[in-house]
């Protein structure tokens, strides 16, 4: 406690250093909000100047971005249906439907307690038990296990968003298609990329999100004679008896949310997918997809919860999990330092900057929710056919900037168009991103199972948590499948 | 309108075996090279390609024999929908798609957005380039002058000068 409250003064007394901390608050939150544009590309774009600062400002600034950056695209998804990051995406699958239901409001609401709570607890534990955590995670979650994990997850997310669960589990293997394009993850032998280098780095994800998500609103608007009615919106938060019914669902998510974090290259997007088909499987009874205060809670709060998690790995292995602590890996070695145990206690100062920044960050994000709400949301008072070309411009730059390649708005448009037909049809968008991005981690991580395992797939069984990760994905298949024959596709 | 029950069970089982077939023709192109993994490259993608066709087989079979009860669109989203009015809002993108590496987003933006609106039933002269300048102004803000976004500049003759020409009077 007394290095914590050494931390925050020293964060709140230095007025470099609270100038940083509001800089990067508010530059986390805007990158985040833009669709295309977030975080990393911010991360990317300050990378030279941290040089000149001082190595605990220029980490704790990476760290405050990360927590506004994983709440900023909220917003966006939940009114726009345009996850301003991919963290976000599935907050948009329940929070979207809130808005045309008329909740926007209290999906903001929602968002913005969930996120500050998932960030602030994770941000307690990641202080309370960094480097006891980080050693079991890393040591129990091997590539069978991830893999075990994706399984799981591609289990659940057949049942999201879809007619039926035949049309759901179409959408994922769409997904799991898409992410073959590219080159294989053992070897690096180009699939299914037509003969053009452009693509062989493979069908990124972002520019599907925004086709799927983004795009398709606006064409599906477009055709219903783009009827829009601008409603007033306000921050409004759920009540506490709404809150309680949603408990498990919310400390379901936190330890999802932190878990996820802790392991190397799954983060907060996964976090925030993985949560979301928990909280699906886990409330048979929601109407999830179509506007479910559930979907919001449990997105939310797993996203935040992953951002102090995935510290964790960093500062006490220097193993970072995913792109933005491995460009705060790149900030150490910038100030001729290494992450890992020994930071603990050379730069002992430094860790608990940045813890108390990432906790008071947190704790932020409700007057960030607000500041949003109050300027954000104004938007959507426009009518929606003069704000739909500027929808799709922003898609069409934020599709472009990602590589600098033209191919990336091809794969959004085409996306948009796909999205459109496969909506109408009772196929998941949803399911087919949680393809995408699943797909590639599980083809990797199986891939990786097999050459240690020696090419027995039994052998998954063996090993405990994998064995209880694939069997309840089993069991969970076999049920929705049973489930899905019993009953007429209309009910499902 | 658009195709519903028995023929829009066809034509999704058409499109998901096709797809199908073209990935699983299109795995022997890669799937001769062996490297350090043994299973090698098509392994993975020819096991979603089974799951596709047997998940597309089961689900048509399905809605066959529920054939005269089944509807498309779960979330009705296709009720009071215009599909040729859909074609139209896929063109425009594409063309605009199209031509930004050819004429550049400086040039060709400004046209995209007065089409699209036009498109959409937007008549009102004022309304159309007030909206376009505010969105033009707001977006060469935001990502020219600020982020410097290195969007296209063309690579037609006369295109690529005018955009660079423009870039440079923006920054």
């Amino acid at each position: 406690m007394a290095d914590f409250w050494l931390g925050a003064s020293a964060l709140f007394t230095d007025p470099t250093a609270l100038m940083i901390f509001v800089g990067g608050l508010l530059g986390g939150m805007l990158f985040g909000a833009i669709p295309g544009i977030n975080m990393l590309t911010l991360g990317a774009v300050i990378l030279p100047f941290t040089a000149a600062m001082e190595p605990a400002h220029a980490i704790m600034l990476y760290s405050v971005i990360y927590c506004s950056g994983v709440f900023g695209g909220a917003i966006t998804a939940i009114l726009f249906n345009i996850p301003g990051s991919p963290e976000n995406a599935p907050t948009a699958f329940d929070g979207y439907p809130m808005t045309r239901n008329g909740e926007a409001a209290k999906a903001i609401g929602a968002a913005v307690i969930c996120s500050a709570f998932g960030g602030i607890c994770s941000a307690i534990l990641m202080m309370a038990a960094t480097p006891t955590i980080a050693g079991w995670a890393v040591r129990a979650f091997g590539p069978p296990e991830i893999f075990a994990l994706i399984c799981f997850g591609l289990a659940v997310s057949a049942s999201v968003g879809a007619a039926d669960l035949w049309k759901g589990l179409l959408s994922v293997s769409l997904g799991l298609l898409i992410a073959t394009i590219g080159t294989d993850p053992a070897d690096g032998i180009a699939r299914y990329n037509f003969g053009t280098y452009y693509l062989l780095a493979g069908i990124h994800f972002i520019p599907v999100v925004l086709g799927l998500f983004a795009v398709a609103e606006v064409f599906t608007q477009g055709a219903k004679q783009l009827t829009h009615t601008a409603t007033k919106i306000d921050l409004q938060f759920p009540s506490f008896v709404e809150f309680w019914r949603l408990k498990f669902t919310v400390l379901r998510s936190m330890v999802i949310g932190f878990f996820a974090g802790i392991l190397p290259g799954i983060g907060a997007v996964l976090a925030a997918f993985l949560s979301y088909n928990e909280a699906v499987r886990w409330s048979p009874k929601g109407k999830f997809g179509k506007g479910e205060l559930g979907g919001v809670v449990a997105s939310e709060t797993a996203n935040n919860a992953a951002t102090g998690a995935a510290m964790i790995p960093l500062l006490a292995l220097g193993l970072p999990g995913g792109a933005l602590t491995a460009m705060m890996m790149g900030v150490f070695q910038i100030h001729g330092m290494e992450p890992g145990p020994l930071v603990f206690i050379t730069s002992k100062e430094l860790v608990w900057v940045v813890f108390a920044a990432m906790f008071f960050a947190n704790v932020a994000i409700l007057a960030l929710g607000y500041i949003q709400t109050k300027t954000v949301v104004h938007l959507l008072r426009i009518p929606f056919h003069l704000l739909a070309p500027a929808i799709l411009l922003i898609a069409t730059i934020g599709a472009y900037a990602l590589r600098n390649l033209t191919v990336d708005i091809w794969v959004m448009y085409l996306a948009g168009i796909a999205g459109f037909l496969l909506r109408r049809s009772g196929y998941s968008v949803a399911g087919i991103v949680m393809g995408l991005i699943l797909g590639k981690l599980g083809e990797s991580s199986f891939t990786k199972s097999m050459q240690l395992l020696k090419y027995d797939p039994t052998a998954l069984f063996t090993r405990p948590i994998a064995g209880l990760l694939l069997t309840v994905a089993v069991l969970t298949l076999i049920w929705n499948v049973v489930a899905a024959i019993r009953r007429p596709p209309e009910a499902a | 309108m658009w195709p519903s029950g028995k023929a829009t069970s066809v034509i999704e089982l058409a499109f998901w075996l096709a797809l199908a077939l073209v990935a699983f023709g299109l795995s022997f192109q890669f799937s001769g090279e062996v490297g350090t993994y043994k299973w090698g490259a098509a392994s993975w993608p020819r096991a979603v390609v089974l799951l596709m066709a047997t998940t597309a087989l089961i689900h048509a079979a399905l809605q066959f024999r529920k054939a005269e009860t089944s509807t498309s669109g779960a979330d009705g989203d296709g009720n009071g929908e215009r599909p040729l009015a859909s074609l139209g809002l896929f063109v425009i993108p594409l063309i605009y798609a199209w031509l930004l590496p050819r004429t550049g987003f400086y040039l060709t933006t400004p046209v995209f957005l007065i089409s699209f609106l036009l498109y959409v039933g937007e008549r009102r002269w004022h309304v159309i380039l007030a909206t376009t300048l505010l969105i033009m102004a707001l977006v060469l803000l935001v990502f020219a002058k600020l982020f410097y976004v290195a969007l296209p500049v063309g690579n037609w003759p006369g295109f690529y000068d005018v955009n660079n020409w423009l870039l440079v009077m923006i920054r």
